[in-house]
């Protein structure tokens, strides 16, 4: 099986922490919307102040395949 | 675009009109498919062609006129194809397409045939296909009776041919009389008949005063001629018996016209004579190879873009339309239409004069209307163009109100390089009275991004400052401008600087040597001769050894800026470019400031006519490479800067350090290093931000406009290492733990 990008961007999550809080991130649902349209997702972050994380490659991945599937429909 | 607009521009495309063979062959004989099934040796595929095309297929192709050959333009030079071999080997060679058995009972309705001869054959044959059994009457009592004395019919082929015809129907020997046929609800009456109806009779339909009775006219000598009209007489008794109309859809299938070119390159060459009576296979194909394949598409070999998507422009057409009317579902055809440079070449060598670039656009205007026209396409070359309107947007002038001339030297040309503007700014002062310099944007992007209300306002406020000025006449240095600008503004008030330093002199006095340049014009000087004119001049004068580029003058082509394909399709472009400068054969020397962007993009050294111009005597400078998004947004700046107050801002380039690679890519993502520099401002003056664990990298965002961008960065000294940038445009809503 490949790896899923999303899951590995998570686990890069674990590299990081909220500078301003200093503390871990945590996975969090939260609400992506582009031209009307939304949809719930998993993202990392900071449970303090809810600063999140999004990788290059989920926003160059996943994150554009959607748009691009928006914009065309 | 609505439906008869569309229908309009589909129909100005030549390109399925049929070719000249099967123009001229009355049955409509698909000469150029069985040419290519032949050469391409599918045999098989190549009888079913012709079994499908012709009546009693075996026997016409013995004897037919080939009137194919008087319009094949092969003949020209050489001999015509010879179709009838071809057909005749297709028949004899391939296997024989699987006729399906009809359980289908005869039709019941009382009909009558008349005649003998190709015409009584051909309607015969017709007759049974469509399952009717039809009273025959034969009144020489031979159906054949003509044929027979064409030798090239074999004996047997012929009397097989009959007795398949004939097998189980009433055959009478005699001629009936009119009053005997009208006790049959329909009537072929073909040639061969003593019995010929008095009265007129249609020419398409063959139908007389007497309903239900056709009657055909005297025998030609042509088979072919004779063959079809026995089909024809058979689908009115057809229509006829089903009540349909006898006409509809006929008239313009009978004058099978044809609008395409002869190609051009044809090679003459001899038609392959048969050793045997007939073709060898080996024979047939290279026959068949002869075969132009006559078609249009001659705006193909021109445009990238009308290869790209494949198939003819009607195709491009047909499929913007229905990208458009969609109601629900996915408009794959987006990016498709957003695709073409709308730089007019097709039009110029399309014969019927088509404008694809038309039609891009006017769907492109469409989309926008109806919210369809996706943000990413053309996001860049806006966003640039609002800075380059609001931004950097400045007007200086030394008359205080009216001047003379004004110089618009367009968005661009300073955001290549600044001097290129500031010095022919001081050239024009050197020489006219009194000169104000304007730099701004025309409008252009959002006119190509079919934003057209935007364009307009921008056009309006133009046209605005420049009455305020008391209507100076313009020098324009970008073809686009000078194009859009001439289309507002009264005749002879725009020139390009181009035509002005033709007239007034050159900048530099003094040769420059350089090894010979190739001239590229830009797609939006395709009409303006004037001005291309000029370009040559100048550098001619300057000493240069000038050769032109393959395709320029009317028929140049666009770099891939036109009609913001740089952004919509970045690979197409670029593919654009790479072949544009593939065919130079030497350095190129480009008059608009786009131009030598794309083209210097790709590696290939290209100068901007006044870099030439502008040069001290001497060898030609070494031409500069593609600056990038980034550093072009900072020339502006800095062009603003030095004129208006005369200082040279820091760029915020020079806060940042990234290797050249990362650079590349996020150039070719359009993520501009001052975007980048305000991220990090913003982060760093108590935004949010996540850092590395055990370092002091690290990664902030901020939304600016319909983006959000991301920088992950370190401080080194008193700059910023950037590692990475990205961004996305959807946006992060809420948080519904
Ligand atoms: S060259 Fe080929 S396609 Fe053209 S008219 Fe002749 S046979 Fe037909
Ligand atoms: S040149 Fe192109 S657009 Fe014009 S008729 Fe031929 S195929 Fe159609
Ligand atoms: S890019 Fe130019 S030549 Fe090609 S279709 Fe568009 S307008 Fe026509
Ligand atoms: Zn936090």
């Amino acid at each position: 099986m490949r790896p899923d990008p999303v899951a590995e961007a998570f686990a890069r999550s674990e590299e990081w922490i909220c500078d301003e809080c200093g503390v871990e991130l945590e996975t969090a649902e939260v609400t992506l919307t582009y031209l009307g349209a939304s949809f719930p997702a998993k993202i990392p972050r900071c449970p303090r102040c809810g600063m999140v994380f999004i990788p290059s490659s989920v926003a160059l991945g996943k994150m554009l395949q959607v748009e691009q599937g928006l914009e065309d429909k | 675009m609505d439906n008869r607009r569309m229908r309009e521009l589909e129909e100005m495309c030549i390109q399925e009109d049929p070719p000249f063979c099967q123009a001229a062959c009355p049955l409509g004989m698909d000469g150029r498919g069985l040419c290519s099934d032949l050469a391409a040796g599918t045999v098989d595929k190549a009888r079913a062609k012709v079994e499908e095309g012709l009546p009693l297929p075996l026997l016409l192709c013995c004897i037919c006129d080939e009137p194919c050959k008087k319009a094949c333009p092969k003949g020209r030079s050489g001999d015509p194809i010879s179709m009838a071999l071809l057909e005749r080997y297709s028949l004899e060679n391939g296997k024989a397409p699987r006729k399906r058995p009809s359980f289908l009972s005869p039709r019941t309705d009382r009909i009558a045939l008349v005649g003998s001869g190709l015409a009584a054959m051909a309607a015969l044959e017709s007759l049974r296909a469509k399952r009717y059994l039809p009273q025959v009457y034969i009144p020489d009592g031979d159906l054949a009776a003509r044929l027979r004395e064409d030798d090239r019919l074999p004996r047997d082929l012929l009397d097989e041919t009959l007795e398949r015809l004939l097998e189980g129907l009433n055959v009478a020997a005699e001629s009936p009389s009119l009053e005997k046929l009208s006790e049959f609800d329909g009537v072929v009456i073909a040639d061969g008949s003593p019995l010929r109806y008095p009265g007129p009779t249609d020419d398409i339909t063959f139908a007389t005063e007497v309903t239900g009775l056709f009657s055909l006219p005297l025998p030609s000598d042509s088979p072919s001629t004779e063959a079809r009209r026995g089909l024809e007489a058979v689908l009115s008794l057809e229509r006829h018996l089903q009540g349909a109309s006898l006409e509809s859809e006929r008239t313009k299938k009978a004058d099978r016209n044809t609008r395409l070119r002869a190609p051009e390159d044809d090679t003459p060459s001899e038609a392959i004579v048969p050793s045997g009576g007939t073709y060898s296979s080996e024979e047939a194909t290279a026959e068949a190879a002869r075969c132009l394949t006559c078609q249009c598409l001659i705006c193909h070999p021109w445009c990238l873009y009308l290869q790209e998507y494949g198939g003819s422009p009607r195709k491009y057409i047909r499929t913007y339309h229905n990208n458009l009317i969609i109601n629900k579902g996915n408009r794959t055809a987006n990016r498709m239409i957003d695709s073409c440079t709308l730089c007019g070449l097709c039009a110029e060598v399309c014969p019927t004069g088509l404008d694809v670039g038309q039609a891009s656009l006017e769907s492109r205007r469409k989309m926008v209307d109806t919210g369809h026209m996706p943000p990413s396409h053309h996001d860049y070359p806006l966003r640039d163009m609002a800075s380059a309107l609001e931004e950097t947007d400045f007007l200086l002038d030394p008359t205080g109100g009216s001047p003379e001339w004004l110089f618009f030297p367009g968005c661009q040309l300073g955001a290549s390089e600044p001097r290129w503007v500031t010095e022919s700014y001081r050239y024009l002062t050197d020489r006219l009275e009194s000169v104000a310099l304007w730099v701004s944007c025309c409008g252009a992007p959002a006119r190509w991004g079919g934003r057209e209300a935007l364009y307009m306002d921008v056009m309006d406020l133009w046209i605005d400052r420049w009455e305020e000025l008391g209507r100076p006449k313009v020098v324009t240095a970008c073809s686009t401008c000078h194009g859009l600008l001439k289309e507002r503004l009264p005749e002879g008030t725009a020139v390009t600087l181009w035509e002005t330093m033709d007239k007034l002199g050159l900048p530099e006095e003094g040769a420059i040597s350089a090894e010979t340049v190739t001239v590229s014009d830009p797609c939006t000087a395709r009409d303006d001769r004037t001005a291309r004119e000029a370009v040559r001049n100048l550098l001619r004068r300057r000493g240069l050894a000038l050769e032109e580029h393959p395709r320029s003058g009317r028929t140049t082509e666009c770099c891939g800026f036109g009609g913001l394909v740089f952004s919509a399709n970045p690979d197409l472009a670029k593919r654009s470019a790479a072949r544009r400068v593939q065919e130079a054969g030497h350095p190129m020397v480009v008059s608009c400031a786009m131009c030598r962007e794309l083209y210097a993009r790709t590696g290939h050294p290209t100068w901007h006519i006044l870099e030439l111009l502008l040069s001290p005597e001497g060898k030609a400078p070494s031409p500069r490479p593609f600056p990038g998004w980034s550093a072009r947004r900072e020339n502006r700046k800095k062009l603003k800067a030095e004129m208006t107050s005369g200082t040279t801002p820091k760029k915020p380039s020079e806060s940042l350090v990234m290797d050249e690679e990362l650079r590349q890519n996020l150039d070719d993502r359009w993520i501009i290093e001052e975007e980048i520099l305000k991220v990090i401002e913003e982060a760093q003056s108590g935004g949010s931000r996540l850092r590395r664990k055990d370092s002091d990298v690290y990664l902030a965002y901020s939304v600016l406009g319909e983006r959000t961008l991301w920088v992950e960065y370190s401080p080194e000294g008193d700059r910023w290492r950037i590692h990475d940038s990205y961004s996305h445009r959807m946006t992060i809503q809420e948080v519904t733990r």
